[in-house]
C-alpha cells in the first residue's frame, strides 16, 4: 500500500510539473495582453504602456519568466494578478474558494444522493415504468442547456412564486451592520461540515464493532441527530444563525438547478453498476434465502454498487471550475469559475494560469483520494 | 458469440456474421423504446436539415410574389443577414410569414434553426468520429504493444484529462479562430486523447489475451494486420457507442461557447440563444412573452442531444453483454 | 437569542430611519486605493465608487459640462514668466478633509509634485498620465496657505485646464509618510498600490463603511462635506454661479449671472448611505430592479432593447435615454493599397447608409454618427460634417452610383462593370482593377464577432455585401476583439480595414491623438497612418490653444478635414438607456451626456422618494 502510494505521489508530482509548463506556455501564447485595455485610452502613450509592461514584468524574456514562475510555484506562490494588481493570485483564489467549494460540494452531494436513490430503484425494476421514466427525465434534464434551466428556475422560483431569494449569495440589508465578513461565515460553515464528516466516519468505525443491527442503528441516528442539534445550537448561541441561514437560503436555487441538471449522471452510473452486481451469485443466494426484496436491494446490491459511484463523486469534485463558469455567472455567485471567466476576458494571464494550476492540483489530489478510497473499500484490490 | 468464429479469414463469412449480428442487434434494439425514439428524432432532424433549401423558395413563392425586389434586397430568409422590412417591430411573434417569428435583428428564426441543423450534425459527428478514430487506434496500439507506447499515451491521457475542457476551449478561442470545423477537431482530439483512450484500451486488453490473437501471431501476421484486422473490429462496437455519446458532448460544448460569445460561428442553435440573451430577451417575464427566441433553439439542442444519448444507451445494452437482460 | 433579537432590532431601526439607496453593479470594483485606480487598475466600476470620494481644483458642472472651480476659489490666472507659463490658483478656505483637517495649498502642491516625481523616477503609469504630462507640467509651488502657482512649459487647455488642474488632490498628512516609506522598499509602486485605504481622509461626500467582498459596498454620507448646501446655477446666457450659504463662498463666471436659468441644483448629499450591490449578469440586476431590491443599474453599455422593452411595462420604473460621447467606426490602413486612395475610402463611405442601418437593421437601437467628435458633445461638435460625408441623404441607388463614379474618377476599372438602375443592382461588379492595372483580390474587414458586439458584426456583414455588389472584394472577418487589437497594434498594422469603437473624454483632443502624423508609430493611436501636414499644423495649434473659443474654431476645421479625407468612417453609436425606480429615488436631472452613470449616479444630488 505504502509503496503504491509513494509511486502515485511521484507520478503526480511529475504530471503536475508537465501540466504547469503546458499551462504557462499556453497562456504565454495568448494574443494580446492585459495592457491592451489601455489601447482604449489615447492618453496613454506607447511609452506609458512600456512603463506598465515593466511593472508587470513583461519586459523580461519569456524563458526567464517561466523559470521564475516554476521557482515560485515550488513554494506555492502563484504570482501577482494583473487585473487585481498587485494582489496575489493565491489570495484571490483563497477569497473565492470557500464560496465555490461550499456551493459545489453541497450540490454534488445532493445530486449524488438523489442519483443513488433513483439509480438503485430503476436498476431493481429494470425495464419497468419507473426505470423508463427516470431514465427519460434524467437524460432530458441532462441535455437541457444549463443557462436556460438556470434562467427559467430563477424566473419561476424567484419571480413568479417569490419563495426563494434572487441572486447574490447574501442579503445586503441583513449584512450591512455586522462586523464579521461573509468569508468568515463560509469558513465556519465549512468547518462545521467537516466536523460532521469526522463524526460520521468515527461512528461508522465504532458501529462496525457493535453486534446487533438495532444497536448500530440507534448509535447512528442518535449521534447524527445529536451532532446536528449541537451545531445548530452553537450557531444560534453565537448569534450568527440568521446569517448562516441567509447564506443557505441563497444557495437553495443554484443547488436545486444543478441537481436537476446533473443527477442523471450519477443515476446512470449507479443503475449500470447495480445491474452488474445483481447478476452476482450472492444476490441470487440472498433472494433464494427469501430475504425481503427491499433488504436485498439496499443491503446487498446497492451497498456493493456504491464503490464506483464514490470514486466518480470524488473525481467530479475536481471539475468545479469548469462547472462553475456558467452556474456562478447565472446565479451571481462570485467563485472560482466566475473568476476564470473574468480573468479570461481581461487577459489576466497570472490569474488564468493560477486558476488552471490550482484546479490541476485539486484534480490530482482528488484522484489520489479516489485511489486510496478504492483500496480501503474494495476488498478485492490489494496493492 | 461473434468473436469465436471470426478466426476464419474469409470476408464473406465475416459479412454474413455482421449481417446476422446486426439482425439480432436490431431485434434487441427494437425492444428499446427510448432508443427507437432517439433514432426517429435523429432521422427527423436529418430530414429537417436537408429540406432547408426548399424553405426560402416556398416562402418566396407564397409571400413575396409581389415584391421580388424587396426579397432580393433584404433576403428575408437568409439566416445570417436576413431582414423582413414589412414588419415594423422585431422581434415579431410567429406568423404565417415567419412560422417561428423573427429575432431582434429581423431574421427568420425557423430559417436560422433549419440552416444550423446540418451544421450541428457535422459538428457532432465530426468531433465524435475524430474522438473514436484516435481513441480506437491508440487504445488498440497501447493494449497490443504495451511498454513505452502505452506509458506515453497513458500519461498524455492523464495530462489531457487534467485540463477542464470548457476552460481550455475558452482559452483556445482567444488565439484559434474557432470555426465550426476547427471546434469539432479540437473537441474530438481532446476527448480522443483523453478518457476514451482509457476505456478502449481496457476493452482491447481483454481482446489481446484471446487465443485467436496468438494464433494470428503464430501465422506470422504483422502487428498492423493484427491491430487493424483483429483487435479494432472487436472494440469497434464499443467505440461506436462512445461516438454516439460524444456527439452530445460536442453539440453542447459548441452551444456553451457560443452562449459565452467565444466561438466564431456565424449561426448555430447556441448563437440563437446567445442573441436572445445579449439583446436582453432572456430574462424575467420576457421568457414567456418572447418564447420563440429561445424555446425552439433550446428544444432542438435538448431533443437532438438526448436523441443521440438514448440511441447510445440503447446500443450499449446490445453491445455490452453485461447489461443485457438474462 | 437576545443577541439575535438585538441585531434584528438594529436592522429594522436602520431600515426605518436612515435613507439608503441601493444601486446595482455588474462587476465588483477592484480597490479604492487611488494610486492603484489611476495607475494600472482603471475600471469603470472602481470609478463609480471613487468619484464621490475625490475632488480636484476644477471640475465639470452638471449637464452642461462647464469647467468650474471645485476646490479652487476662482478660474486660474495665466501669465508668462521667462519661458514658463504660470497658472495662479486661489483655493477655497472652507474645505475640510473627512478627518477634520483643513484643506490647504500644501495638499495641492504635494500631490502634484509627488505624482510628477513618481511618473518621472518610478514610472507611475496608467491614467495619472492624463493628469500630469511631465513634458508640460514643471512644478507646483505654494504661495500662501490658499494660493498655489502651477508652472507649465507651454500653455495648453488639454494639459493644464483639462489635465493637471482637474486631478484629484490627496491629503499630504496621510500620504506623505506612506509614500516616503514606500520609496524605501524594493518595489515602491507596488507598495503604494497595496496600501489599505479604508482609513484614508477624503474630500468627497461619501466615506466607505463596509465592503463585503463579492456582495456589496456600503458608503455613508459625510455630515461635514464642504459643498453641502451650495447652489449651482447655470444661466441660459452661459454664465455659471456657485453660492454656498453655509460658508459664504460665492463665485460666478462666464458672463453676467442673470436672466433665465437653465438649471439650479442644491448640493446634498440627501441620502445617508448608498449600497452598491454586485450582480454578475444583467438579467440578475434587472430582476432586482423589477423587484425593487435596487433602484438604479450601472451598466456602461446601457440597457439592451429587450431589457428596455420589459422594463417599460413595469410600474414605477422609468427609462431614460441619453446620447453618448463615443462612436463606432471603420479605420482604413492608409499604409496599404488601395486604402491609401482617397476616392476609394470615399466610395466605401458613400455605400454605407447609416440611416438605414441604424433605424431599420438595428431597429432604432442606434443612431448615426458622422464625424470624429460625437454629436452629443454639443459644444465641440461641428454640425457641418454631416453634409460633407459622401452620399449624405441619398437613396441606395444614388449611393451606389456615387461610389462607382468616385472609383472611376480615381481610375479604377472592372472586369465586369457593375450596373445600377434605380435602386437595383442590375449587374454585380466583378474583378476590380486598380488605376495601376493591378487586380485587387481581397480586402479584409476585421470586425468583432457577434458575442462581443452583435451590432458591429451585423454592420460589417452589410458593408461586405454592399461593397461586393459593386465589385469591391471586401471580406468581413468576424474575430475576437483581442485578435483585432493584436493585428492593429502589435503586429503592427497588419490589417486592411478594421471596425472598433471609442469612448471619449469631453475635451476633443483625441482628434490629435488619432490622426496626428507623429502619433503614427508602432503601438500608437494613429493606426490609420494618416499623414496630412496641413492637418498636423492645425492640430498643433489646437493643442497649444489656451482660449476655448479659439480652440473650438480650430477643432471645427479639423473635423471638416477628416470628414473628407476619411481615415475613419464613423458609422454609429448607441444611446445609453438607463432605468430607475421612481418610487425609490428622484434624480435632479435626466438629460446628460452618456447618462447618469457618467456622473456616478449624481450621488450628492439624488434624493430618496417619499
Amino acid at each position: 500500500m505504502l509503496r503504491f502510494l509513494s509511486k502515485r505521489v511521484v507520478q503526480i508530482v511529475i504530471l503536475l510539473f508537465i501540466y504547469v509548463t503546458i499551462v504557462f506556455w499556453l497562456m504565454e501564447a495568448l494574443p494580446g495582453s492585459f495592457l491592451d485595455k489601455y489601447l482604449m485610452n489615447p492618453k496613454i502613450t506607447p511609452e506609458i504602456r512600456e512603463n506598465l509592461k515593466r511593472q508587470f514584468g513583461f519586459d523580461k524574456p519569456v524563458l526567464t519568466r517561466y523559470l521564475y514562475y516554476m521557482k515560485n510555484f515550488l513554494v506555492l506562490d502563484l504570482g501577482v494578478s494583473f487585473s487585481y494588481f498587485p494582489k496575489k493570485v493565491t489570495s484571490i483564489i483563497f477569497e473565492r474558494l470557500p464560496r465555490t467549494v461550499f456551493l459545489f460540494v453541497t450540490s454534488t452531494l445532493v445530486s449524488y444522493a438523489f442519483g443513488y436513490t433513483l439509480g438503485k430503484r430503476s436498476a431493481w425494476r429494470r425495464g419497468k415504468v419507473i426505470d423508463q421514466v427516470t431514465t427519460f427525465t434524467g437524460i432530458v434534464f441532462w441535455t437541457i442547456f444549463l443557462p436556460l434551466l438556470a434562467i427559467f428556475n430563477i424566473w419561476l422560483f424567484g419571480v413568479i412564486l417569490g419563495i426563494l431569494p434572487l441572486n447574490q449569495f447574501i442579503d445586503p440589508n441583513l449584512w450591512r451592520n455586522v462586523s464579521f465578513s461573509a468569508q468568515d461565515l463560509f469558513l465556519k460553515l465549512l468547518l462545521n461540515a467537516f466536523i460532521f464528516l469526522i463524526v460520521f466516519l468515527t461512528i461508522m468505525i465504532i458501529s462496525r464493532r457493535l453486534k446487533t443491527i438495532n444497536a448500530k442503528r440507534i448509535l447512528l441516528y442518535v449521534s447524527l441527530i445529536g451532532t446536528i442539534i449541537i451545531s445548530i445550537s452553537i450557531w444560534i448561541l453565537s448569534g450568527r444563525a440568521i446569517y448562516a441561514w441567509d447564506i443557505i437560503k441563497h444557495m437553495v436555487l443554484p443547488v436545486f438547478t444543478l441537481t436537476l441538471y446533473s443527477f442523471a449522471g450519477s443515476m446512470l452510473v449507479m443503475r449500470d453498476t447495480m445491474l452488474d452486481v445483481i447478476r452476482e451469485d450472492y444476490i441470487t443466494t440472498a433472494k433464494a434465502k427469501g430475504l425481503p426484496d427491499k433488504v436485498v436491494r439496499d443491503k446487498h446490491a446497492a451497498r456493493n454498487a456504491l464503490l464506483p459511484l464514490m470514486t466518480n463523486f470524488v473525481i467530479s469534485l475536481g471539475f468545479t471550475i469548469s462547472g462553475g463558469i456558467i452556474t456562478e455567472t447565472m446565479f451571481s455567485w462570485p467563485g472560482l469559475g466566475r473568476a476564470y471567466l473574468e480573468a479570461l476576458s481581461q487577459q489576466d494571464t497570472p490569474l488564468l494560469i493560477g486558476l488552471l494550476v490550482f484546479t490541476g492540483v485539486f484534480v490530482l489530489i482528488a484522484h489520489l483520494v479516489a485511489d486510496i478510497l478504492y483500496a480501503f473499500l474494495d476488498p478485492r484490490i490489494r496493492y | 458469440m461473434v468473436e469465436a468464429i471470426i478466426k476464419e479469414p474469409l470476408w464473406k463469412i465475416r459479412l454474413k456474421l455482421w449481417a446476422r449480428s446486426f439482425k439480432t442487434g436490431w431485434e434487441l434494439f427494437r425492444e428499446k423504446k427510448l432508443a427507437l425514439f432517439g433514432l426517429s428524432v435523429i432521422i427527423f432532424f436529418a430530414i429537417f436539415g436537408l429540406v432547408y433549401p426548399l424553405y426560402p423558395s416556398i416562402m418566396r413563392a407564397v409571400f413575396w410574389k409581389d415584391d421580388p425586389f424587396g426579397y432580393q434586397t433584404f433576403a428575408p430568409y437568409d439566416p445570417i443577414i436576413g431582414f423582413d422590412p414589412h414588419i415594423m417591430n422585431h422581434p415579431s411573434p410567429p406568423s404565417l410569414r415567419h412560422p417561428l417569428g423573427t429575432d431582434p435583428l429581423g431574421r427568420d428564426i425557423l430559417s436560422m434553426i433549419m440552416y444550423s441543423t446540418p451544421r450541428e450534425f457535422i459538428l457532432g459527428i465530426t468531433a465524435a468520429l475524430i474522438t473514436v478514430v484516435i481513441g480506437t487506434i491508440i487504445g488498440a496500439s497501447c493494449a497490443y504493444y504495451g511498454g513505452v507506447i502505452d506509458t506515453f499515451f497513458m500519461r498524455l491521457a492523464d495530462i489531457v484529462m487534467l485540463f477542464p475542457s470548457l476552460a481550455l476551449l475558452m482559452v483556445l478561442s482567444a488565439f484559434i479562430d474557432l470555426t465550426l470545423f476547427r471546434l469539432a477537431l479540437i473537441i474530438g482530439m481532446l476527448s480522443g486523447f483523453g478518457s476514451i483512450t482509457l476505456v478502449l484500451k481496457a476493452q482491447a486488453l481483454t481482446i489481446k489475451v484471446r487465443p485467436f490473437i496468438e494464433a494470428a501471431k503464430s501465422t506470422g501476421a504483422s502487428d498492423a494486420y493484427i491491430i487493424f484486422r483483429h483487435i479494432i473490429p472487436n472494440i469497434l462496437p464499443l467505440s461506436f457507442l462512445y461516438m454516439m455519446l460524444n456527439v452530445t458532448g460536442a453539440i453542447f460544448t459548441e452551444a456553451t461557447l457560443s452562449f459565452l460569445g467565444l466561438a466564431n460561428i456565424r449561426m448555430s442553435w447556441g448563437v440563437i440563444i446567445q442573441m436572445a440573451e445579449s439583446s436582453g430577451y432572456l430574462m424575467g417575464a420576457s421568457i414567456g412573452t418572447y418564447w420563440w427566441l429561445w424555446l425552439p433553439a433550446g428544444a432542438c439542442i435538448t431533443l437532438l442531444c438526448s436523441a443521440f444519448y438514448f440511441l447510445g444507451r440503447g446500443l450499449e445494452e446490445i453491445v455490452n453483454p453485461r447489461l443485457r437482460k438474462r | 437569542m437576545k443577541k439575535v433579537f438585538a441585531v434584528l432590532m438594529l436592522v429594522v431601526a436602520v431600515f426605518v430611519f436612515a435613507q439608503t439607496v441601493n444601486w446595482a453593479f455588474l462587476q465588483e470594483p477592484i480597490s479604492l486605493n487611488i494610486w492603484d485606480y489611476l495607475g494600472p487598475n482603471a475600471t469603470v466600476w472602481t470609478g463609480y465608487v471613487m468619484g464621490p470620494r475625490i475632488a480636484g481644483l476644477y471640475s465639470y458642472s452638471d449637464v452642461r459640462f462647464d469647467w468650474i472651480p471645485a476646490l479652487a476659489a476662482d478660474l486660474p490666472d495665466l501669465e508668462q514668466v521667462g519661458n514658463e507659463w504660470v497658472y495662479t490658483v486661489k483655493l477655497r478656505t472652507d474645505v475640510t478633509w473627512s478627518d477634520g483637517t483643513k484643506f490647504s495649498a500644501d495638499d495641492v502642491v504635494w500631490t502634484m509634485n509627488t505624482v510628477r516625481k513618481l511618473i518621472v523616477d518610478y514610472g507611475l503609469g496608467g491614467n495619472w498620465a492624463s493628469y500630469v504630462d511631465p513634458d508640460y507640467f514643471v512644478k507646483a509651488e505654494k504661495i500662501d496657505d490658499f494660493t498655489v502657482k502651477i508652472y507649465f512649459k507651454e500653455p495648453s487647455l488639454a494639459k493644464a485646464n483639462f489635465g493637471t488642474l482637474m486631478m484629484p488632490i490627496l491629503q499630504k498628512k496621510y500620504w506623505e509618510p506612506k509614500v516616503e516609506a514606500a520609496l524605501k522598499t524594493g518595489n515602491p509602486l507596488q507598495t503604494i498600490y497595496n496600501y489599505d485605504v479604508s482609513d484614508e481622509p477624503i474630500l468627497g461626500a461619501f466615506l466607505l463603511k463596509k465592503w463585503e467582498k463579492g456582495a456589496f459596498i456600503e458608503v455613508n454620507a459625510r455630515k461635514d462635506y464642504f459643498d453641502t448646501g451650495s447652489v449651482l446655477t447655470l444661466y441660459k446666457n452661459g454664465a455659471v454661479s456657485i453660492k454656498n450659504p453655509n460658508t459664504g463662498f460665492e463665485w460666478s463666471g462666464y458672463g453676467e449671472p442673470k436672466g433665465e436659468k437653465q438649471l439650479e441644483l442644491v448640493t446634498g448629499p440627501y441620502v445617508d448611505s448608498i449600497i452598491y450591490r454586485m450582480y454578475l449578469n444583467r438579467a440578475a440586476a434587472i430582476t432586482a430592479l423589477i423587484n425593487g431590491d435596487v433602484s438604479f443599474i450601472f451598466n456602461p453599455l446601457g440597457l439592451q432593447k429587450g431589457e428596455a422593452d420589459q422594463l417599460a411595462k413595469v410600474a414605477n420604473v422609468k427609462l431614460i435615454s441619453n446620447s453618448v460621447n463615443g462612436f463606432r467606426y471603420m479605420c482604413f490602413n492608409m499604409r496599404r493599397f488601395p486604402m491609401n486612395i482617397k476616392e476609394f475610402r470615399q466610395a466605401i463611405a458613400a455605400l454605407i447608409d447609416r440611416e438605414f442601418l441604424t433605424s431599420r437593421v438595428l431597429g432604432g437601437q442606434a443612431f448615426p454618427q458622422y464625424g470624429v467628435v460625437p454629436s452629443g458633445n454639443v459644444f465641440w461638435y461641428n454640425p457641418n460634417v454631416e453634409k460633407l460625408s459622401p452620399g449624405y441623404g441619398m437613396s441606395s441607388g444614388d449611393r451606389r452610383k456615387l461610389a462607382i463614379d468616385l472609383l472611376k474618377q480615381a481610375g479604377f476599372k472592372w472586369v465586369v462593370e457593375p450596373k445600377i438602375e434605380g435602386n437595383n443592382v442590375v449587374r454585380q461588379g466583378r474583378g476590380l482593377i486598380a488605376p495601376n492595372g493591378q487586380r485587387i483580390d481581397q480586402i479584409e474587414l476585421l470586425a468583432p464577432g457577434a458575442g462581443y458586439d452583435p451590432m458591429r458584426a451585423t454592420i460589417a456583414l452589410y458593408v461586405e455585401r454592399w461593397a461586393n455588389e459593386i465589385g469591391i472584394p471586401i471580406k468581413a472577418n468576424l474575430v475576437d476583439f483581442n485578435l483585432i487589437v493584436q493585428r492593429v497594434f502589435d503586429e503592427p498594422f497588419n490589417f486592411d480595414i478594421y471596425m472598433l469603437g471609442w469612448s471619449l473624454g469631453y475635451y476633443p483632443d483625441h482628434v490629435a491623438d488619432f490622426f496626428h502624423s507623429k502619433r503614427a508609430g508602432v503601438g500608437d493611436f494613429n493606426a490609420a497612418g494618416y499623414n496630412n501636414p496641413e492637418f498636423d499644423k492645425l492640430a498643433d495649434q489646437f493643442l497649444a490653444a489656451s482660449d476655448i473659443d479659439k480652440a473650438r474654431e480650430l477643432s471645427f476645421k479639423l473635423q471638416e478635414i477628416l470628414a473628407q479625407d476619411l481615415p475613419y468612417v464613423v458609422i454609429f453609436d448607441t444611446p445609453v438607456t438607463e432605468a430607475f425606480r421612481t418610487d425609490q429615488i428622484i434624480f435632479p436631472y435626466e438629460k446628460t451626456l452618456s447618462g447618469l452613470q457618467y456622473v456616478n449616479g449624481a450621488p450628492t444630488l439624488v434624493k430618496a422618494a417619499k
